[in-house]
């Protein structure tokens, strides 16, 4: 019977350059979604088992008779990029010469000076002279000037040392911060005009933030500021976590993701990443997170309630989940995601001379790892520090290792139950919480210290450096600033592609 | 009988690059050593193995030094081997300790890895620059996961492959579009590295001190390309060592990892070939990331090495790590027995002349005890190694092994006994065994002593 049937594929999952494009053989991976007949796993009796006795699946799947593959697609916007490309089959050299100019002033996103370009107008006529035509001898060209290294970096300054950028480097690092990509002709016009100051400036900046472009901003700022790399870099024991698949790691990801473009878009408050009562989830995050199933396909705003135990980017999978090792939830680490991700603090890496955790005995009752690292508060030497980075992550004690709630904490050593989960805690400055709810309460208050840490994170992020003690005034002008706008996000964001760190080298 | 056992390809290598040495530009380096035969000493070739999560040191740990010593459970499938190899213990690397996983990536490089550090060269890469010029292939690197373990002098990690198949065909086919056609391809990149390094040499005298670092780095990278573009050229006109017979039939296939042994096995015999055939001298091969060591299907265990070594003292768990460290070294072994069958061009086991470090940046997963490191190092009799003993960096810095005591044990592969005992100085001693002159490698404080 025929039926059309709809697949939510991660394609980057199945065809996978880097690790040479495995695409029978991705049943070997933790994350395979296709898999074929000639694949031996399924011939290995210790590999997993698809039919019961009765010939039924024992997993939801789906047989294909064939599937058909359509491609390369080379849609007209792409083919439009390339016109003009290269020069007319028989074009003089000093036509070669314009053509290649404004072409590297394109890639090098400044004027160039018609000197600077020989060495590539020389490789341009070896390759003529070696018997290539017009076309070929050209792509020698375009190649050198795409490795060369005003391509390949942001180049800023001359020799002789100047405080700010000029209009061109301004354009590329307005451009790179919001697009992550060249200026569009708009910006180049704009800084041939000498344009980008003031109310000119503050209109360039108003179209970048609506160009859908902003949404490369979108996924990669969050990416970095949350670390959503470390997602999935110890994948959860299939034991432990039956439940964790590729799907609802991706769906984590993007959660994290939509959730940063819903308070971006709507322009809302710092406050929601802390805590909130909505979130952005699929229907299989909605099932993972015990929340009703949504009316539509796709990630869409849905409603959390206080039982629901989430809201905010803290309690939400993928950060409980890279803050995890697989097996076990990191109360430390994610303590040190707490001081890194919300008050920009990086705490030293542990001394080299700290003792070993030793295993549980198998014949002493089960321990949990809160009352493994009390070690922690009691040794002077660890407690320095500790005592900052602990009560930042047991807060999110009742989440295991994939972010599922839980009230016992499950380990596999000992006797006796598994015991019962406490996720209280108190702060340096002494403040005390019972739980991941209070401890968010408590994260309101300190919402200037968030404030503070975000804008520093947006800067790093533009500024693409490290920030020093000599950039605090500036901190605190875009502070001042998104305090008078409430703490909402996407004028937080404009605040710093406006502010005078960006201007300066 | 293949081909590849009587080396006769070897003469027409020889008489190809003499005909083409007349004509080869060498701008910045020696590009390409033409014959064989002006080289003062054999071929030596190192290969280092990696394990990810260190072992169940349990079972792993022999407590005896020096000659005498017995073979630990883990390391029974080597006694074979004994003359052959020298187990070592008490080693670490500092920059390694406290910070867990990041172990795999200094683990030949014994860099340090903070916010504002940078990793440096790795071992095998110093190597590669003094027998690059006199081999195809300027290393190889081989990770399951696509990382290697191999890392630039700009602190850039080289990727791997991971495909048995991608690997042969890298190594012994001859590219499909014919020997015109690739000459014209680099010839052309020749071109553009060219107008590359004249545009950066008009900039050079134009610059503030503070760019020169950045424009140093792109410099050395256009330069080695170029280098390595000249070399390709030369050795186009060399044909492919050809691959028969059994060789082929055991090397030129896809074996997916879900068959471990069958994965570990092939990927040494590619490494093997290699050095056989000359294809290069230097291999690093990562049999996992930290994070994704490989399960063992065929043993049952399903389990990642990570996942094993976070045992928490399940009795199950650590059995189960004990046998997938044992599986690790039982390929290790086939890999040596192998190396000693194969005769190298002088007629001796190419054992002799092939360094083998195995071992992991972690001895103790359970808690990320990155001291008294596993490593075990073998043959290269040839190149100067003395074998036939435990070498025990620990002796005389505490009171003895306490196998019964875990939690002493587990103090000792986490905080370095002796702590002078860096891994780099094994390091420095592998790089000068291969003709590396230097007498610092990393944070070496001394070169190891073997015997």
């Amino acid at each position: 019977m025929p039926a059309s049937l709809d697949f939510n594929v991660v394609a980057t999952d199945i065809i996978s350059r880097d690790k040479g494009g495995h695409h029978r053989n991705i049943l070997g991976g933790s994350n395979y979604i296709f898999t074929h007949t000639s694949e031996t796993r399924l011939l290995n009796p210790t590999g997993p088992k698809l039919f019961d006795e009765a010939g039924n699946g024992i997993f939801s799947f789906v047989l294909l008779d064939w599937i058909e593959w359509e491609g390369p697609i080379v849609s007209e916007a792409e083919r439009a990029t390339r016109a003009g490309v290269l020069p007319p089959a028989e074009a003089a050299p000093e036509a070669v010469a314009a053509h290649l100019q404004k072409f590297a002033e394109r890639a090098w996103r400044r004027p160039v000076a018609p000197g600077e370009l020989a060495p590539y107008l020389n490789a341009y006529a070896a390759e003529r002279a070696a018997g290539e035509d017009v076309a070929a001898a050209y792509q020698v060209a375009l190649l050198g000037v795409l490795t060369s290294r005003h391509f390949t970096y942001l180049v800023e300054g001359d020799a002789a040392p100047r405080a700010r950028l000029n209009d061109w480097e301004l354009a590329s690092r307005l451009s790179y911060f919001l697009w992550s990509s060249m200026p569009d002709d708009a910006l180049v016009t704009a800084a041939r005009g000498a344009a980008l100051t003031g109310s000119g400036l503050a209109a360039q900046v108003d179209q970048m933030l609506a160009d859908p472009k902003i949404e490369r901003f979108i996924a990669d700022f969050p990416r970095q500021w949350l670390q959503l790399h470390r997602l999935g870099m110890f994948p959860p024991d299939g034991t432990l976590y039956p439940d964790y698949d590729v799907w609802l790691e991706a769906s984590m990801r993007e959660e994290a993701i939509g959730y940063f473009r819903e308070v971006f878009s709507q322009n809302l408050p710092l406050d929601a990443f802390l805590s909130s009562d909505w979130t952005v989830a699929n229907a299989r995050l909605c099932e993972f997170y015990r929340l009703p199933a949504p009316p539509a396909a796709g990630f869409q705003r849905v409603s959390l309630r206080p039982e629901d135990h989430r809201g905010g980017l803290l309690t939400m999978g993928a950060i409980l989940g890279l803050t995890s090792d697989g097996t076990r939830h990191r109360p430390v680490h994610r303590g040190v995601w707490v001081s890194e991700a919300i008050f920009g603090k990086t705490p030293p890496p542990p001394p080299a001379n700290v003792e070993p955790i030793e295993p549980n005995p198998p014949d002493s009752p089960k321990a949990t790892i809160r009352q493994k690292i009390k070690a922690h508060a009691q040794n002077a030497n660890c407690a320095a520090c500790h005592r900052k980075i602990d009560p930042l992550g047991l807060a999110f004690d009742q989440f295991d290792a994939i972010g599922q709630w839980r009230t016992r904490e499950r380990v596999e050593s000992g006797t006796g139950d598994d015991p019962p989960v406490d996720a209280s805690g108190e702060l340096p400055d002494g403040r005390r919480y019972r739980d991941a709810a209070e401890f968010k309460r408590l994260l309101l208050e300190d919402r200037d210290r968030f404030l503070h840490a975000f804008a520093e994170q947006l800067c790093t992020y533009a500024l693409r450096r490290v920030l020093t003690v000599d950039d605090r005034e500036d901190i605190r002008a875009i502070v001042g600033e998104a305090k008078q706008k409430d703490y909402r996000l996407k004028d937080i964001v404009r605040a710093v592609a406006l502010s005078d760190i960006i201007q300066k080298r | 009988m293949s081909h590849i056992a009587t080396q006769s390809w070897l003469i027409d290598r020889r008489r190809a690059l003499r005909g083409l040495g007349s004509f080869i530009a060498l701008p910045f380096l020696e590009c390409m050593v033409p014959a064989r035969a002006a080289e003062p000493l054999a071929p030596r070739r190192s290969v280092f193995i990696y394990i990810p999560n260190g072992v169940n040191t349990l079972d792993y740990q022999i407590t005896a030094a020096g000659k005498d010593y017995a073979f630990s459970r883990t390391l029974k499938p080597l006694e074979k081997h004994r003359q052959s190899i020298t187990p070592i213990s008490g080693l670490h690397h500092p920059g390694g300790l406290g910070h867990h996983h990041n172990c795999q990536k200094i683990w030949l490089t014994g860099g340090q890895l903070g916010p504002t550090d940078r990793n440096t060269i790795s071992v095998d890469q110093r190597m590669a620059e003094v027998t690059s010029p006199h081999t195809r292939f300027h290393s190889l690197e081989v990770a399951n996961k696509g990382e290697s373990l191999a890392w630039t002098a700009d602190g850039i990690r080289l990727p791997g492959m991971s495909r048995c198949r991608e690997i042969f065909a890298h190594l012994f086919e001859e590219p499909k579009d014919g020997t015109a056609a690739q000459r014209r391809a680099l010839r052309r990149k020749g071109s553009v590295l060219d107008a590359n390094l004249a545009e950066v040499h008009s900039l050079e005298k134009k610059m503030g001190a503070g760019d020169k670092g950045r424009l140093d780095q792109y410099l050395t990278a256009v330069r080695e390309t170029e280098i390595r573009t000249q070399r390709a050229d030369a050795w186009l006109d060399v044909p492919r060592p050809a691959i028969a017979g059994a060789d082929r039939q055991r090397a030129d296939r896809e074996v997916p990892q879900t068959q471990a042994g069958e994965y570990f096995r092939t990927i040494y015999d590619l490494i093997l070939l290699a050095f056989q055939t000359d294809a290069t001298r230097v291999a690093t091969f990562s049999s996992g990331l930290e994070g994704q060591g490989l399960a063992i299907p065929e043993l049952g265990i399903s389990q990642s090495r990570h996942e094993l070594s976070h045992h928490n003292g399940d009795p199950g768990h650590m059995e189960k790590l004990t046998q997938s460290d044992t599986f690790a070294v039982e390929q290790f072994s086939y890999f040596l027995t192998r190396l000693s069958e194969t005769k190298d061009l002088d007629g001796r086991p190419l054992l002799d002349t092939t360094m083998a470090l195995f071992g992991s940046g972690m001895a103790y997963g359970h808690s990320h005890g990155n001291a008294n490191l596993p490593l075990v190092l073998a043959g290269g009799a040839g190149c100067g190694l003395k074998h036939g003993t435990h070498l025990d960096l620990n002796q005389g810095h505490f009171g003895g092994y306490q196998l019964d005591n875990p939690g002493e044990h587990y103090r000792l592969c986490s905080r370095p006994a002796n702590a002078g005992a860096h891994m780099s100085n094994l390091l420095l001693l592998m790089a000068r065994a291969m003709g590396v002159e230097t007498d610092r490698f990393g944070d070496s404080n001394r070169e190891l002593t073997l015997g």
